[in-house]
């Protein structure tokens, strides 16, 4: 009795498995594009890993024009001998005109319920992803698809991009007073595709964009650990001699050159009671170059010294918030701090909003220059 | 009947009592409770877990009263054989109900993630046979399966230190937001994740060192209040609310975004493993319901178990569908609740008010 009872649950349990899986007979996607045709249809582009040796090329781009994302790959499955798999996809490429009238929100709801699809994979807006995934120049890879995560991997890892995967998307979408921000791959002939800008959403549509070294201060206050990148002051030498920065000597030139490297940063974002926002952050940095090599002579003068980059950071998160505020954006996530607040915490979306637009923001940024490198 | 009886040492109830509680609750419980009690959802677990804690407490205060005796026979004591027996076939069809809950939970969460398009009683047939087979074996293979459970399992916790990577501490703020009636709604959607801790009134004749035990059931309580609410927080802070109001399994969803060098998708890891953290909780179930069943028509224990096995398969061809399973567990959880939570003060109650009768006659 035992013994047969046992046969069969062996036999039982190893025959639930999925139908079998052979590597050659798979058409792995790597990346998936989506065009805009026109008001409900799209057009989905796929990059194919091949592992046929025989054959020399390694990834085919296919195409398909359907409604719905799941229909385009079911259309797609009809031009290839490759079973088409996601369990790879690594990045969704969506084309500008597409997000900037449509959205996309409804079209990741299938990588949500898919569970085929990992949390994990980058999303990306470019000019047109058609022609960004039928470029043929992606350095050593295989294929696209590998390329761009690969170029967007080593940004996030290094975190000079913010956070842009499928799982960062979603929370700040729906997280009620922050707006989710994307990367912008350029696309240009003869060259591999490289990340130009940073796309910023009001929702789910893009709104505008700015540049990747701007982002810095969205880093500030939205992250506790990342790189901000290398920030660079152009100072008129006249700038100095007003503040009384003293040099050992004197500058040949009227241009004073600085760049500093952050090495820590804390960034707070305070709710005052005159309902202004006080944007706190302490960065300590280190100089990593000079131009013109000069030595500063006392610590008074370095003192000053900070305090014109602090100055220039102010006004820069300045200007960056008006234009957040034109935007009518917050991806900075202040309202989100507003509702953590007790006294705001029902407020819903729309009013949030229009308290932002009225707040009065107070950049407060402070700089302490802690290393100088080998040399003073 | 002492006879054969098989003791265990009191630790081996920590064990027992704890992977009867942990099962496929602790996977959903994160959205189940923000639905009520928005960011305030951890405080419903802390307050579930004291009051199981305080429910735990009489629970063993009224088995010290009759020594050696599991439910159903303290049920046939103090109301009599043809009432007890009623009274022990609604617990007999309840756990048989919380049994196939779980199966169908399982199930459910294992198509959806990889083996879409199995049968569900086919599925639920491996499950069952693997049970049967188990529980054959006695109440001492059943506490070595949650020894071994907890051993196995109990370092995915660890695994959440990935998604603590990009937690947002603001989510949780303002504590203390939500009104009491919320936190109370909130503790009463917990009980079908809590539930569990009833197994000790049915383990409690098998453990030796009778002492010992309140120790180790408070431990196994806190110890399973702690985990949920661990999770729940983490949940709470890492995913935005409108996302965590989607997800059936939030759980499931913060580890997909747990990856290691060498395996890029844990969550079908995590999946394919769950089967040993549910798989205590099967075995135990069966074991009561058998028990019961024996008690009740003076069956084979053995018999039992082929009987509820196959009530169990039946059920397992009608009820499949995401909306059925749902109302489904709801039921499960608010009788488990009714049962668990509120009925054993009433019965401590009602054996006090008996003995002191009896005592003065």
């Amino acid at each position: 009795m035992k013994k047969c009872f046992i046969l069969l649950c062996s036999l039982l349990c190893t025959a639930c498995m999925p139908p079998d899986k052979t590597l050659e007979r798979q058409g792995i996607s790597t990346i998936i594009g989506y065009d805009l045709l026109d008001e409900d249809t799209y057009k989905g582009t796929i990059s194919l890993l091949q592992f046929d040796r025989k054959e020399e090329k390694t990834s085919v781009t296919i195409s398909a024009v359907g409604t719905t994302s799941k229909q385009i790959r079911q259309r797609l499955e009809q031009q290839t001998s490759h079973d088409i798999t996601s369990g790879q996809l690594r990045t969704i490429l969506f084309d500008k005109d597409m997000t900037e009238m449509l959205g996309i929100a409804s079209f990741l709801d299938t990588m949500q319920r898919d569970t085929s699809i990992g949390a994990l994979i980058f999303l990306a807006i470019t000019n047109n992803a058609e022609d960004t995934i039928n470029n043929n120049n992606y350095e050593e890879f295989p294929d696209m698809g590998s390329y761009i995560y690969q170029l967007l991997d080593k940004h996030e890892r290094k975190e000079m991009l913010i956070d842009s995967n499928l799982h960062d998307f979603f929370s700040s979408l729906y997280d009620i007073g922050i707006d989710p921000t994307l990367p912008i791959i350029a696309n240009k002939k003869g060259v591999a595709p490289y990340i130009n800008s940073v796309a910023l959403f009001k929702g789910d549509k893009m709104v505008g964009s700015i540049s990747l070294k701007k982002t810095l201060f969205i880093k500030l206050f939205t992250k506790r650990e990342a790189f901000l990148g290398d920030i660079t002051f152009n100072i008129p030498v006249e700038v100095l001699e007003k503040k009384g920065v003293t040099l050992v000597e004197k500058i040949k030139g009227d241009k004073f050159n600085i760049t500093i490297r952050p090495i820590k940063y804390r960034g707070k974002i305070e709710f005052s009671k005159e309902e202004a926002v006080n944007l706190n952050a302490t960065i300590s940095v280190s100089t990593i170059e000079l131009q013109p090599a000069v030595t500063f002579k006392n610590k008074e003068s370095i003192k000053k010294l900070e305090q014109i980059l602090e100055e220039e950071l102010n006004k820069e998160l300045g200007d960056i918030l008006e234009v957040f505020r034109k935007l009518e954006i917050d991806p900075i996530g202040i309202g989100r701090k507003i509702k953590s607040i007790r006294k705001y915490s029902n407020t819903n979306e729309e009013d949030l909003r229009e308290k932002y637009s009225r707040l009065k923001f107070k950049p407060n940024i402070t700089i302490e220059i802690k290393r100088t490198g080998a040399v003073d | 009947m002492k006879s054969n009886i098989s003791f265990v040492n009191a630790y081996i109830a920590f064990f027992i009592i704890h992977t009867s509680q942990i099962g496929m609750g602790i996977l959903g419980v994160p959205r189940i409770i923000y639905l009520e009690a928005k960011q305030d959802a951890w405080m419903s677990i802390l307050l579930s877990g004291l009051y199981i804690s305080l429910i735990t407490w009489i629970m063993i205060s009224l088995l010290n009263k009759y020594e050696n005796c599991n439910l159903y026979e303290i049920h046939e004591i103090l109301f009599g054989r043809f009432l007890g027996s009623i009274i022990n076939t609604f617990i007999v069809i309840y756990f048989i109900a919380a049994n196939y809950s779980i199966i169908i939970g399982y199930i459910e969460l294992s198509l959806t993630w990889g083996y879409e398009g199995f049968y569900e009683w086919g599925a639920t047939l491996v499950l069952l046979l693997l049970t049967i087979y188990a529980v054959s074996g006695g109440f001492r293979v059943i506490a070595g399966i949650c020894f071994l459970s907890f051993i196995m399992t109990i370092w995915l916790v660890f695994v959440m230190y990935q998604p603590l990577d990009s937690i947002k501490f603001t989510r949780i703020l303002p504590i203390l937001s939500a009104s009491p009636s919320e936190l109370m709604k909130g503790v009463f959607k917990s009980s079908y994740t809590m539930l569990g801790f009833e197994t000790l009134y049915f383990i409690f004749p098998f453990i030796k060192e009778k002492n010992k035990i309140l120790f180790f059931s408070q431990l196994a309580v806190w110890f399973t209040t702690l985990l949920i609410l661990f999770s729940t927080v983490i949940s709470i802070l890492f995913f935005s609310p409108k996302e965590l109001e989607r997800h059936i399994w939030p759980i499931v969803s913060m580890i997909s975004s747990v990856h290691f060098p060498f395996i890029e998708r844990f969550e079908f890891i995590a999946v394919s493993l769950w089967i040993i953290v549910i798989f205590p909780n099967l075995c135990t179930y069966l074991f009561i319901s058998s028990k019961g069943v024996k008690q009740i028509f003076h069956l084979k224990q053995k018999h039992g178990i082929w009987i509820i096995s196959i009530i169990i398969l039946i059920t397992s061809l009608f009820i499949t569908k995401r909306v059925d399973n749902n109302l489904f567990f709801d039921q499960v959880s608010q009788v488990g609740f009714y049962l668990w939570f509120i009925y054993p003060i009433f019965l401590y109650f009602i054996s006090i008010i008996k003995s002191k009768i009896f005592s003065r006659s």
